[in-house]
């Protein structure tokens, strides 16, 4: 039984041209006690996304259809008292830029007890406590709560915004990129602390990002995205060793990978279409080497493909050998 | 933050002593007999002789200017010509007066201004911005004194509700500024110029408040707050407005400063026995020992008002004053 | 070339906004009060007019003079148009000199740093310490009262804030890469200054400018009002001071005295809505001033 559900879901933001579609009809599911790795391009959706199960979207945002069910409810037909009630005590969010997220005039410990204090009803001393405490959860010295955020230096402060988000013990965390801003060796322990909270924890989490090095390193599963909507899903290892939809094969190819120095980087040419007026097949069909009549015309329904494996594509029958030709950087070349 | 501190009262030192000196060498290039700035021919032989001797008018310019400097440390201003008493007395009776009339009128025009501000910065759009923004750029734009007299006009003279001048009803006079401060006749008087004032100034705080307000409601932590669930109200409050505030709290300090020398007009207007009336009843009268004892003083607290203006936003910002320690 | 079409073209999408619109509106139409005021003006601002041999004070408004005539017997709209002339006047002329004098050492500031640079702004932290209004009284009372004085005041205390943001452009111009440009392929220190830098910071000091117009009428008015302006010219600030010193507030002549300082918010409410109006659409980024 899935923690999270989303069904069909729908966000779309109000722009001068008419609605632009974030997020297009998206289905995802996330288990309990692993890390969902949400994995895409800039602008394909996935922030959006996580501010939507959030509930905090932009002005300009709302969701236009589908269903969030969350341990068992659908939390989109419920009013926004219940949602807010749910917000950090169930689902909690790791920003991207934690200077930015944490209050500048506030020291961390007033942070903190605000939400120890005002949303998990504890007294001010068991607030304190629990504040350290999860401090040294996420390696970091109790005696800086009293500091302000800008006397820490990045790597600390997302330390900080992870201890935050855990504050309530929530099910499921949504970190939005939450190593992006953080510098490569600083990155591997930001990632190292999520992954062993979520496992002492047992939570759910989803991260969010562009990476696939990230989700190589830190993920159990993974779900693709592009251009508002999840072309693949399942496990990491399946996912990233037998990719069966031709985006996830060139995003595979797109890294570097510091230990096998003779991939050739293959960049997928193009970029991704217009959300306001989408394509009426396949999204990624103008950039993909494989793309026929059909899949310009008719958008492929994802499928499961094998045990918890699906994909959104005409050719996934094909894809072993199409995993040849995406290897060499030629196919990618042919597109552009 | 202590370092900071004793920089900017270095800088207050070194800016009062050339505003001094300024004041010093404007009033002796004068044209004609430079003696006329201190000595009246009014004076008694006696006033004469001691004023003579006291500002050294017989010595040489440069003797004269250290005179001034060492009187001025002492609050020695010398003798009004007009008014019959010393410079320094006459200013320190009507200082209360000013200060009265700017503390309340700030005070009411920033409590006013933050509110209304912070209130605009969530109405955004509509009928009430649409209206409320180029209303409150009129108050800044229209001359305070004819805001004076437009109130002068209709509610004294002729609604008779409030006096139509001075700081208190003839024939009663109060012994000591004290007196007047609890007698209900002052504030009946004060009322009209304070009220004047409000509505020019409270255009200021208004709108830096709601920019503020705005900047910061759209600031990546407010969003952070929302997603922690807190309330509207907390996240309003503790957040957005103290965030938001910071601005303000300094604007008010520096117009405290401005306050007092822009009050001048408003004075004049309704009467009302302060320093900036001083300083025109001074200037129109060729009194140059109390205009020059007035400018002083006025530029004075501007600059003093200017420092602590810094001084505060040091210290109510963290990142100014805690500093950053990587 | 490039500096000036951006601006025409910013011109343009200037006066698509509806305060800027407004305020080059109320601009446009004071000037006209101004340039055509012997047209406009139905009587000699000065004439004393009668009625029979009486002369006709405090008449009220009616067709022969809509906004009536004053303690003297003076047609008060004349007055109200032959005003706007004195008020352009030494409101283009103050403005012209604190936004040429601010930019000019905002410019010399920014580009050429190091000490000319501490010295003018601890020049201008020295000009910030004047209070305004007391020490434009002082200047009229030791000199002589008039235009001249108010210009003055004004150009020589108001100069600092334009400075401080010209300066500010500049110091994030001098990086761009044009500039490196010019400066390696010799070009002088004056000529990067004034032919590249200078057309690039217009705009902003324009807009300073637009505001400056209004404290100056502000200020000669102020300085009307207390008795130091020129009693010799037809100002605004002259005949708030005429209704004020004779009686006019408790005459309840509201003719008399609205009119005037109704002129002057008008004009200088136009100068915060075009800059107000303009700032969005020239400077999108404009953060910390």
């Amino acid at each position: 039984m899935s923690l999270l559900s989303i069904r069909g879901l729908t966000v779309t933001y109000a722009t001068g041209a008419g609605p632009l579609r974030a997020v297009d009809a998206l289905d995802l599911e996330v288990p309990a006690g692993s890390i969902t790795g949400l994995v895409g391009e800039s602008g394909c959706g996935k922030s959006t996304l996580g501010r939507a199960l959030m509930g905090v979207l932009p002005d300009r945002g709302r969701i236009a259809a589908g269903q969030i069910v969350f341990e068992g409810r659908d939390i989109l037909a419920e009013s926004e008292r219940a949602r807010r009630a749910l917000r950090w005590r169930r689902m909690a969010f790791i920003p991207q830029t934690a200077m930015n997220a944490l209050d500048p005039v506030q020291r961390l410990s007033a942070q903190m007890a605000e939400v120890l204090i005002e949303r998990g009803g504890l007294g001010r001393a068991e607030a304190a406590a629990q504040a350290a405490a999860l401090f040294r959860l996420v390696g970091l010295d109790p005696a800086r709560l009293s500091a302000y955020p800008h006397q820490f230096s990045g790597g600390m402060r997302q330390r900080a915004s992870i201890a935050l988000a855990l504050a309530l013990s929530p099910s499921l965390v949504i970190a939005d990129e939450p190593v992006t801003a953080l510098d490569v060796i600083v990155q591997r322990q930001i990632l190292d602390v999520l992954r062993e909270l979520q496992a002492r924890l047992n939570l759910a989490m989803i991260l969010v990002t562009h990476d696939m090095a990230v989700v190589a390193y830190a993920c159990d599963r993974v779900a693709v995205m592009y251009a508002g909507q999840v072309v693949e899903a399942g496990p990491v290892a399946e996912v990233l060793e037998r990719p069966l939809h031709p985006y996830t094969m060139g995003l595979t190819h797109a890294f570097p990978d510091v230990h096998d120095s003779a991939m050739a980087l293959v960049p997928i040419e193009g970029s991704p279409p217009s959300l306001l007026n989408p394509p009426a097949g396949c999204r990624f069909a103008a950039r993909c080497p494989f793309a026929d009549p059909r899949c310009v015309a008719e958008p492929p329904p994802v499928r499961p493909f094998g045990q918890d494996h699906l994909v959104a594509c005409w050719h996934a029958e094909q894809a072993p050998a199409l995993r040849v030709r995406a290897a060499d950087p030629q196919t990618w070349a042919a597109i552009a | 933050m202590l370092r900071l501190a004793a920089g900017r009262l270095g800088h207050l030192v070194l800016v009062l002593w050339v505003v001094t000196t300024l004041t010093f060498v404007l009033f002796r290039l004068m044209p004609g007999d430079p003696t006329l700035n201190f000595l009246s021919p009014s004076f008694s032989q006696e006033t004469r002789a001691a004023l003579l001797k006291g500002f050294g008018l017989d010595r040489s310019l440069w003797e004269q200017y250290l005179i001034y400097m060492g009187n001025l440390l002492r609050g020695e201003l010398g003798q009004s010509f007009l008014q019959g008493k010393s410079v320094a007395a006459l200013l320190g009776e009507a200082l209360p007066n000013t200060v009265i009339l700017t503390l309340v009128s700030l005070t009411a025009a920033y409590a006013f201004g933050i509110v209304a501000g912070a209130f605009l910065a969530f109405r955004r759009g509509g009928v009430v911005e649409a209206l409320a923004i180029p209303t409150t750029l009129a108050t800044r734009a229209a001359p305070e004194f004819w805001l004076g007299m437009l109130l002068l006009a209709g509610l004294a003279f002729q609604a008779g509700w409030f006096p139509t001048g001075g700081a208190l009803s003839p024939g009663k006079e109060m012994g000591s500024f004290s007196e007047s401060l609890i007698s209900a006749d002052y504030w009946w008087h004060l009322a009209l110029p304070a009220l004047t004032l409000m509505l020019f100034l409270q255009g200021l705080p208004l709108l830096l408040m709601r920019a503020t307000m705005l900047e910061v409601l759209n600031d990546e932590f407010i969003v952070m707050a929302r997603m922690k669930g807190l309330s509207r109200w907390s996240i309003v409050m503790r957040h957005a407005a103290r965030n938001a505030l910071l601005p303000v709290v300094t604007a008010f300090a520096l117009g405290l400063g401005a306050s007092i020398g822009g009050n001048v007009v408003v004075e004049t207007v309704f009467a009302w026995p302060g320093i900036g009336r001083l300083l025109v009843q001074a200037v129109q009268s060729a009194d140059y020992p109390l205009a020059q004892g007035a400018f002083l003083l006025i530029a004075a607290v501007l600059v003093v008002m200017n420092t602590v203006a810094d001084l505060a936003y040091a210290a109510l910002d963290p990142r100014v004053s805690v500093g950053a320690k990587r | 070339m490039l500096p000036w079409t951006r601006g025409c073209r910013s011109v343009r999408s200037v006066r698509l906004d509806p305060y800027a619109t407004v305020g080059f509106t109320i601009y446009t139409a004071i000037a006209a009060m101004a340039v055509f005021a012997r047209q406009l003006a139905p009587y000699d601002p000065k004439a004393i007019l009668k009625v029979g041999n009486r002369i006709a004070r405090y008449l009220p408004l009616s067709p022969e003079h809509w906004l009536g005539t004053n303690s003297s017997g003076r047609d008060v709209l004349s007055q109200l148009i032959w005003g706007a002339r004195s008020a352009l006047e030494v409101g283009l002329t103050a403005a012209f000199a604190v936004v040429a004098i601010g930019t000019l050492l905002g410019l010399v500031a920014g580009y050429l740093g190091g000490w000319a640079d501490r010295v003018i702004t601890w020049f201008a932290d020295i000009v910030l310490g004047l209070p305004f209004l007391p020490f434009m009284l002082i200047l009229a009372a030791l000199t002589r009262p008039g235009a001249g004085v108010v210009i003055f005041t004004v150009a020589a205390l108001l100069w600092p804030n334009t400075a401080r943001v010209i300066r500010a452009q500049v110091l994030s111009l001098r990086e761009r890469a044009w500039v490196e440009a010019a400066r390696v392929t010799g070009c002088s220190t004056a000529r990067i200054m004034f032919v590249h830098l200078l057309p690039q910071v217009l705009p902003l000091a324009a807009l300073y400018g637009s505001v400056a117009i209004g404290w100056a009428i502000l200020a000669e008015a102020s300085a009307s009002f207390l008795g130091f302006g020129d009693p010799e010219i037809i100002s605004w600030g002259g005949m708030l001071q005429e209704s004020y010193a004779n009686q006019a507030l408790s005459r309840g002549a509201w003719n008399w005295f609205a009119p005037p300082g109704a002129a002057i918010m008008a004009m200088v409410l136009a100068g915060f809505l075009i800059s107000r109006g303009s700032e969005k659409l020239l400077f999108p980024k404009l953060a910390d001033q």
